[in-house]
């Protein structure tokens, strides 16, 4: 039995703010095998983006990351020193973002920032850097690679601007990529066409992938398995069949129902809001929103069980149709 | 007395981009070609659906409709009269309509309250004391689904959340109860759970006002299930426009078949082979020669190349722009 | 949106929220207080004063700080602390009033352009470009050649030389907030353009010019005690720049003489700007939260 690349376990991060303390992540584990693609699906407040960010070590302040473990090979990355991570961080695991123009420099050309990745983490000259570079570009699809290395960020489309992010998390042949929100920015052709790079590069390259999003659709597409998360904790895991056709928590089926389908006459909801983290409601988070809940919901969180192989759910109800 | 609420005859808007002084008196003016010559009417009644991805023009045509930005070229038609000549005409769509925003963009001024942001077309149209509109307020805040509406009045927008925020540009635009409403991507910035509440409210909205809407949007699924006909855009153009059974079930337009197949289903066991595209959409600015999508489609040819297909009429209200429609059945 | 962003970048808009950042930087405060303390001078100089400040004492001319004369005597045996609680006076004066004449023109210049754009906006900019170029001083010298050196006209010429900062600021404001969803909302909803001007994009416009205008105070009290000094102020008021020119006679033999004026300008001054600092911190969303 092997040993998973990526074993979370309990992870707890928090944000002290004026307003209250944030559990944004409470008590989350998942793992991730080599070669498998990860689907984190959560609105918002859900904490997928800060668990993404504590597995990087990457929590901005005033976030802190309160506990748990996060097992990267063997290795509890929680333990590490700043300049072990800082080696782990673009040459063993690597992230792309949901806005690129945020996180592309708009005064560097694009070949200058992919090859900047690789000067700093596998030390190879500026040359030998700016071929990769090209390399790297034609692996993401970037049409004629080898001009378009000297253009600079605003002369890309969304879409392009996205793969050149994900060319700056690919180019040093991370282990692990972590992909927040890849597509939500994009048209829907585009995402198709982001969808079927990120496919490829986990089938190709063998690149074990974290793909956080809100969309249902993209996640479906692409995770092998599926973590549901709802206000900083997980209420289901499973693979993509179990979680999509065979829903055991009622937030997991609510959320589906909610997509739209022909014939109806109104659409299924999830009644109310959702509550801001700080105020989490007590027990399980979902409970004032749950057609199913009743009083031990409200007193005690429900634990993590197995319900079928590879099947967890958060529930002391859970849907068994 | 006829059905037709709005018709949109051969409306065209270019901008035209600045450049710097100097250079501008040198180089010759160029556009950016947002909408180009754009026909279509929507009956009363109607969810009409405008879909298309960035820089398709579809926001353009939805200012243009209520007279945000002026046409170019061509003209709009409010129940049959023409609102660009006839003031009365322009009046009285303007009277009768009005939009619902994308939330997320700041639709709801930060520095006003509910009770301000609810009340602008109650106080514009004149007569009202501001007992008589606070009052009118409470119950478009109740019929928005924010009861008590006295506990909303006060609230600034950060306030609430994105779903609150929705029901209150709803409530805005419902308040001088119009025919007409453009929502334009009312849901997309909202999560999962909370914009199938919102279509539900704007479906009820429909009924009991007997409202027309206007539905612009780039997520297909929901414009599916909300509209009863659609037009699919492309740089401006519209490439196919039909009943939306018949648009998804049997589009003519390698586009429309393009952006159907991109749309992910949340069934993991169906695969779907998404239809790939050559290149990026171009630049508005240039826009290619004869049919506007040549450059990307798989089947083009010569003819597509240098002549620009008509949006012709196939037969029970659908109407598509390409040479080879005949020939290309989604399979 | 993140719930979690939101809930970190929640907008300003409660004087209560506000408040509670600004007193976060103590030397904010303290400026206020300053502030408060001084104008409390000024609007109850007549009690307050233990002198005229006119009142000359020949027989105690360059008395050094004493009993009975608190900051001592200036060449005519004037009382100094007298005449800094009445220069007081004239240093607000001059300081709301420029910053009035600024935001009123700058304003109403700023939202014309930044609303309309086109032509109005390429020929106020021309205008506002040659006001930028007119230097103070020798305007000064210019109007005071021409129609004698009264604080009132120190007073317009500092204002007609400064409200462009303000025009330039508002009208960058009007150019982004006018493409926002909620002024087109406002279109839809049949508001008059002054309504929309005024009561939707200006609210949100004024953050930057609120603190611009808080340091324009200390600038315009500054230009004035500039002026005065150099010979170029009205001669009739009491003015702490004045008193500098004034102490500028009996220099190297009293001390006293030109330390407090020198002194309470430079307080009065940085106090309006740290204050302008405060206001901007406190405004300042992605400050806030870090407890």
């Amino acid at each position: 039995m092997k040993d998973p690349l990526l074993r979370v376990e309990n992870l707890q991060t928090s944000f002290e703010l004026h307003a209250g303390t944030l559990n944004a992540v409470d008590g989350v584990s998942f793992q991730a095998n080599k070669g498998e693609i990860i689907g984190l699906i959560g609105e918002s407040g859900s904490g997928k983006s800060v668990t993404a960010l504590s597995i990087m070590r990457l929590v901005p302040l005033p976030g802190k990351i309160l506990g748990g473990h996060v097992y990267f090979e063997g290795i509890d990355l929680l333990r590490n020193s700043d300049d072990q991570m800082r080696k782990i961080r673009g040459s063993k695991i690597a992230m792309s973002f949901q806005d690129p123009m945020t996180y592309l420099n708009p005064v560097m050309t694009v070949g200058d920032q992919i090859a900047e990745s690789i000067i700093i983490n596998q030390g190879l000259d500026k040359t030998k850097a700016r071929q990769r570079a090209i390399e790297v570009m034609e692996t993401v699809k970037i049409p004629m690679s080898s001009e378009r290395v000297n253009d600079y960020p605003h002369q890309f489309s969304g879409g392009m601007r996205q793969r050149v992010l994900l060319a700056i998390a690919i180019s040093c042949h991370p282990k692990l990529l972590i992909a927040d929100e890849p597509t939500t920015a994009l048209d829907i052709i585009t995402q198709a066409e982001i969808i079927a790079l990120l496919k490829e590069l986990n089938t190709h390259q063998g690149i074990t992938t974290l793909i956080i999003s809100h969309n249902l659709g993209v996640i479906a597409k692409l995770a092998h398995t599926v973590v549901i998360m709802y206000l900083g904790m997980i209420m289901e895991i499973g693979t993509v069949e179990d979680v999509f056709k065979r829903s055991r928590h009622p937030y997991t089926k609510g959320l589906l129902e909610t997509v739209p389908r022909l014939g109806l006459e109104t659409l299924p909801t999830i009644k109310g809001e959702i509550p801001n983290p700080i105020n989490r409601p007590s027990g399980c988070p979902f409970n004032p929103r749950c057609p199913y809940a009743q009083g031990k919901c409200q007193a005690t969180k429900p634990p993590m069980l197995e319900i079928e192989k590879s099947h967890y759910v958060a529930c002391f109800f859970p849907i068994m149709t | 007395m006829s059905n037709e609420l709005i018709t949109v005859e051969d409306l065209r808007k270019w901008f035209k981009t600045r450049k710097g002084t100097l250079s501008g008196l040198l180089a010759e003016d160029r556009y950016v070609k947002a909408v180009n010559d754009v026909s279509f009417t929507i009956m009363k009644g109607d969810t009409f659906g405008l879909v298309g991805e960035t820089g398709s023009g579809k926001t353009t045509i939805g200012e243009m409709l209520l007279l945000l930005q002026k046409p170019t070229k061509g003209d709009i038609l409010w129940d049959g009269k023409s609102v660009l000549t006839d003031k009365q005409a322009a009046n009285d769509l303007k009277l009768n309509s009005h939009m619902i925003f994308q939330n997320i963009t700041a639709s709801l001024n930060p520095r006003k309250t509910v009770e301000d942001i609810v009340g602008l077309p109650l106080k514009t149209s004149g007569n009202r004391s501001w007992r008589e509109r606070r009052k009118a307020v409470v119950e478009l805040l109740e019929k928005v689904g924010l009861t008590p509406g006295t506990e909303f009045l006060r609230k600034h927008p950060h306030e609430l959340s994105g779903g609150q925020r929705q029901r209150v540009d709803t409530a805005r635009a419902i308040s001088m109860n119009p025919k007409f409403i453009i929502a334009d991507e009312p849901v997309t910035s909202l999560d999962a759970s909370i914009s199938s509440q919102i279509v539900n409210l704007l479906d009820a909205i429909k009924r009991e006002f007997d409202l027309t809407y206007l539905w612009i949007s780039h997520d297909l699924t929901m414009v599916r299930y909300v509209s009863n006909r659609v037009a699919v855009l492309y740089l401006g153009k519209i490439m196919e426009l039909a009943q939306t059974r018949d648009l998804f079930n049997d589009p003519r337009n390698p586009y429309t078949q393009a952006l159907l197949s991109a749309i992910p289903n949340i069934d993991p066991t169906t695969s779907s082979e998404f239809v790939k595209l050559k290149g990026e959409m171009p630049s508005p600015i240039n826009l290619p020669s004869g049919c506007v999508f040549h450059t990307r489609c798989l089947y083009a040819n010569e003819r597509c190349k240098s002549e620009e297909p008509d949006l012709v009429d196939i037969g029970g209200g659908h109407f598509v722009a390409c040479h080879y429609h005949s020939t290309l059945h989604m399979p | 949106m993140s719930l979690l962003k939101e809930s970190l970048l929640e907008t300003l808009l409660s004087f209560k929220d506000f408040s509670r950042r600004f007193v976060r930087h103590k030397f904010a405060v303290l400026s206020v207080c300053i502030v408060f303390g001084l104008a409390l001078l000024a609007v109850f100089a007549d009690i307050i004063s233990p002198y005229p400040p006119l009142e000359q004492d020949l027989l105690h001319r360059y008395a050094a700080p004493n009993v009975l004369h608190l900051f001592g005597t200036d060449r005519f045996g004037r009382d100094i602390l007298s005449r800094i609680i009445y220069g007081a006076r004239t240093s607000f004066y001059v300081g709301f009033s420029v910053v009035a004449i600024c935001l009123l023109m700058g304003v109403t210049v700023g939202c014309v352009s930044g609303y309309f754009g086109g032509m109005p906006d390429e020929l106020l900019m021309r205008t506002v470009d040659v006001f930028l170029v007119l230097p103070t001083f020798f305007l000064v010298l210019v109007a005071v050649a021409l129609f004698g050196s009264s604080l009132f006209n120190v007073v317009i010429i500092i204002g007609v030389t400064s409200w462009p900062t303000i025009a330039r600021l508002i009208r960058a404001e009007f150019l982004s907030l006018r493409e926002r969803d909620f002024v087109k909302a406002a279109i839809v909803s049949r508001a008059s353009r002054s309504y929309i001007i005024f009561r939707e994009i200006l609210p949100n416009a004024m953050y930057s010019t609120v603190v611009q205008s808080t340091l324009e105070i200390g600038s315009a009290i500054l230009t004035e005690a500039a002026l005065s000094f150099l010979g170029l102020g009205d001669p009739r008021i009491v003015s702490w720049g004045q008193m500098l020119n004034d102490a500028m006679y009996g220099l190297g033999q009293a001390w006293w003489d030109p330390l407090f004026p020198g002194l309470f300008i430079g307080i009065l001054v940085l106090a309006f700007n740290v204050i302008g600092d405060g206001i901007n911190d406190a405004l300042n969303p992605y400050l806030r939260e870090l407890k």
